[in-house]
């Protein structure tokens, strides 16, 4: 097979760059191999960054133009370091009609959040999510990728700022 | 072959064509907006839809392919109504609020297609909300807010120009072109090519130069070449009231396919309304140049040449038409006999080429020999930064497995583009080649009988020693050139340069062993014709006492200035103002590239013809005509069997 003879150094010294070489290589650095190999740098580092966009371009020899496109595409991967915690709210229209349209609201005005921001402590990330199939729990939430549903409006505030004050 | 039905039109067309293309063929008319003819079918705009007997909704035609008995509709209420509800999306979605835009009154499809289809108001409130606009690129500027994401600047940038910086990011109405990992155009990877700005649809990609100038119903579009390097490539020149409004791509044409670089869409034009024009004929009278008359100049300059013609030297610009190079080179050789006589490029991108064809006959072959390549090796020439529209001929092939060995002293400028970048040290092509040879005989993909092949270990060995290449590298490359079916190799200056030809020759022996089209990418557009008239002798200009320099619209190089900063007497031929005009004795305006014809011989042999686009202004004439009154002041005459002459000596290519 051809062998590449350029291949980029990794962007840090950073061990984890090992564990997305790994996904690449079990791919045999295919290109269509890309939202694997994104999904590893998000589960190994939290978020993709630009820095790891580029090592995965060169690596996979794709246009970082195609990389970043289906970087932003997909909800999934976050461009910036998430908080120490994070608080999905579902903006489906089951939930939104169940009282999440009021949380959002509560977010930006308790503590400046809009979807896809994170405290400036970094203590706290929110992201607006679309539907996740929990219909039947609506309104729904989610706490560090634990599903919380059914609670009233005043329960889940309730909710946010104990998990917040007891968590931090 | 399959057969369908369009508005009742029975139609045939080969399998694999789209109801869109087929329709196109019939003379049947669908609106588009993301479609192009060069380009791959998208889907993107829903404007094409028709009714297909049987099918339950309506269908895009341009990625609806033709089968066998398919029966279509393009016209019906059902259908107008849909391309007037898409029309109304489209236009709600972002601002496209005619009055502001420069392409509106005709040349805007987008509008075209919405006057065409009736529509007078849009019942969709639309998006308010604005995006900025990136003008970072000197040449053209990105309005987001009149993009209708169909996205032909992505495709262009991908499969016409194999440039791959434009993609488009985030999703649905967020949608937003971008360029690399979302970065300001000029800080892209984009070589400003400007191909996307001639295929966008709308007015979202603005040529900067060309805006607001008039609309193409105002303005005339002559075909012509660009003659801004050896490649030759077909251009379109819209021109009003005299001027340049814009320079695209000719699609028509055979050597470029439509592409063309931003030397020819932008520089050429910089060059033009930055340049100032010679307007008379000059003479140094008394330490300065004064204007005088044509007939004035003509007997100064053929006092000079007469009285010095044993130390003169003479100097042509090899971009110049090939009736000028025959002139010059009829009067300066033939008339006068005089030795120091060479075109600019002294031979430096033809000598090996043409030492080899006086024992090979043709050897190189067609540029369009890289459409179907599939591995290329480049020796020894930078494409991203010089003929730039054969590195694009190369780079947009990669996606479809073409490989991609570069050779050079310096691998950078590709990026992660290449299979393989071969760092050489400097000189050591020809060892590096001997060692491909040898690689393939070592890997058993080929077989050579010569004398050097008989222990291919030990040359490859010795290559990899010379070239400071590791060998497995040279061996990896071997297997992919060795099992190739299409083969090109493309060579460059560093090859060319040498007169006794021993690195080609190794080329050539490569290249007989694997069949591979061989191309060599020259240097000005008139390299071949230079070559083939015999003006490529080195000519040392520091001994001459006088020297006629030939330079046409182009700018004298500092090597050149320096070479005649010595010499007693000057006569320059030139288009514009300039630092050897300056310090000249005797100066005749020529014209530029725009105003006059001649014909051109490309890197390939395929001569074409340069036409007129503007009037010229002020006195300035022909540069083929200047060196023809200059003769007959001298007594000769020059007839224009320019033909003939180009084809006496054995040329690498065939010239046709």
């Amino acid at each position: 097979m051809i062998k590449q003879t350029l291949t980029p150094a990794f962007p840090s010294d950073d061990k984890r760059w090992r564990i997305v070489e790994t996904a690449m290589k079990r791919s045999n650095y295919q290109a269509d191999a890309l939202i694997e190999t994104l999904h590893a740098v998000q589960e190994a580092f939290g978020f993709v960054d630009e820095s790891a966009m580029q090592f995965v371009s060169a690596r996979l020899n794709l246009p970082a133009s195609k990389v970043y496109g289906v970087a932003t595409f997909y909800n999934l991967f976050q461009m910036k370091p998430a908080g120490e915690h994070t608080l999905s709210v579902c903006t489906g229209t089951a939930c939104h009609v169940k009282g999440n349209d009021q949380i959002v609201e509560f977010l930006r005005e308790e503590y400046g959040l809009n979807p896809g921001d994170t405290t400036p402590d970094g203590k706290l990330s929110f992201i607006g999510a679309r539907c996740v199939g929990a219909c039947g729990l609506a309104p729904v939430l989610i706490f560090d990728g634990k599903i919380v549903g059914k609670l009233s409006v005043d329960e889940m505030k309730q909710k946010i700022r104990e998990w917040v004050n007891d968590e931090s | 072959m399959v057969h369908l039905t369009i508005d009742g039109k029975h139609i045939e067309v080969p399998e694999g064509t789209t109801v869109l293309r087929a329709a196109q063929q019939a003379g049947i008319h669908i609106p588009t907006l993301c479609d192009h003819p060069h380009l791959t079918p998208y889907g993107g705009c829903r404007l094409c839809l028709v009714d297909v007997k049987g099918a339950r909704t309506l269908q895009p035609s341009c990625t609806l392919p033709a089968t066998e008995g398919l029966e279509v509709t393009t016209v019906n209420e059902q259908i107008s109504d849909a391309r007037k509800f898409v029309l109304s999306m489209i236009f709600s979605e972002r601002n496209h609020f005619c009055p502001y835009c420069q392409v509106s009154g005709g040349d805007c499809e987008l509008q075209n297609a919405a006057y065409e289809q009736g529509m007078t108001h849009w019942m969709i409130q639309p998006n308010w909300n604005t995006y900025k606009v990136d003008a970072s690129n000197p040449y053209f500027s990105y309005e987001a807010n009149r993009c209708i994401l169909c996205r032909r600047c992505v495709r262009t940038c991908q499969e016409l120009v194999g440039n791959f910086t434009l993609g488009v990011e985030q999703r649905g109405a967020a949608s937003i072109l971008v360029a690399d990992l979302g970065v300001p155009l000029g800080e892209s990877t984009c070589v400003s090519c400007g191909m996307c700005v001639q295929n966008c649809p709308t007015g979202a990609m603005m040529d900067r130069r060309a805006a607001y100038r008039g609309l193409s119903a105002d303005a005339e579009t002559i075909k012509t070449i660009c003659t801004g390097c050896s490649v030759g490539c077909g251009i379109e020149v819209t021109i009003r009231d005299n001027n340049i409004i814009a320079i695209n791509g000719d699609y028509d044409s055979p050597v470029n396919q439509g592409v063309i670089c931003k030397i020819g869409r932008w520089q050429s034009l910089e060059a033009m309304d930055s340049g100032v024009a010679v307007k008379t004929p000059m003479i140094r009278k008394n330490g300065e140049l004064v204007s005088a008359s044509w007939e004035e100049a003509l007997a100064f300059a053929s006092k000079a040449i007469d009285t010095t013609r044993q130390s003169l030297a003479a100097l042509a610009s090899s971009s110049l038409s090939v009736e000028t190079l025959y002139a010059f080179k009829k009067l300066f050789v033939d008339g006068l006999a005089i030795q120091s006589v060479s075109a600019s490029e002294m031979g430096k991108y033809t000598n090996a080429q043409k030492s080899l064809a006086v024992t090979n006959g043709v050897f190189e072959g067609h540029l369009s020999a890289l459409n179907n390549a599939d591995c290329v090796v480049t020796i020894g020439e930078d494409l991203i930064h010089q003929h730039e529209v054969v590195g694009f001929m190369i780079k947009r092939n990669l996606p479809k497995g073409t490989a991609l060995i570069c050779v050079d002293t310096d691998g950078s400028a590709y990026g992660n583009l290449p299979n393989s970048v071969i760092k050489i040290n400097p000189g050591t092509e020809q060892q590096l080649v001997k060692g491909l040879i040898a690689g393939m005989v070592k890997l058993g993909v080929k077989s050579c009988a010569c004398d050097g092949c008989k222990n291919p270990d030990q040359v490859v060995q010795d290559a990899a020693n010379a070239t400071g290449v590791e060998s497995t590298l040279i061996l990896d490359a071997a297997y992919i050139l060795g099992n190739a079916q299409s083969p090109v190799i493309v060579y460059g200056s560093t090859v060319t340069s040498d007169v006794d030809a021993s690195t080609l020759t190794t080329i050539k022996c490569l290249s007989d062993m694997i069949s591979a089209e061989m191309i060599s990418v020259k240097g000005n557009a008139n390299s071949v014709a230079s070559a083939q008239f015999g003006l490529d002798q080195p000519v040392d200009m520091h001994t001459a006492k006088a020297a006629v320099i030939v330079l046409g619209d182009k700018q004298p190089c500092d090597e050149l200035l320096n070479a005649v900063s010595k010499v007693n007497t000057k006569i320059v031929f030139s288009a514009y103002q300039n630092a050897l005009v300056e310090t000249a004795d005797v100066v005749f305006p020529v014209n530029n590239w725009a105003e006059e014809e001649g014909h051109f011989i490309n890197m390939d042999g395929t001569v074409q013809k340069r036409s007129q686009i503007l009037a010229a202004n002020g006195q300035g004439k022909a540069s083929a005509q200047a060196i023809h009154d200059l003769a007959a002041q001298l007594g000769f005459s020059i007839d224009d069997h320019w033909m003939e002459a180009l084809q006496s000596t054995p040329a690498s290519v065939t010239i046709a």
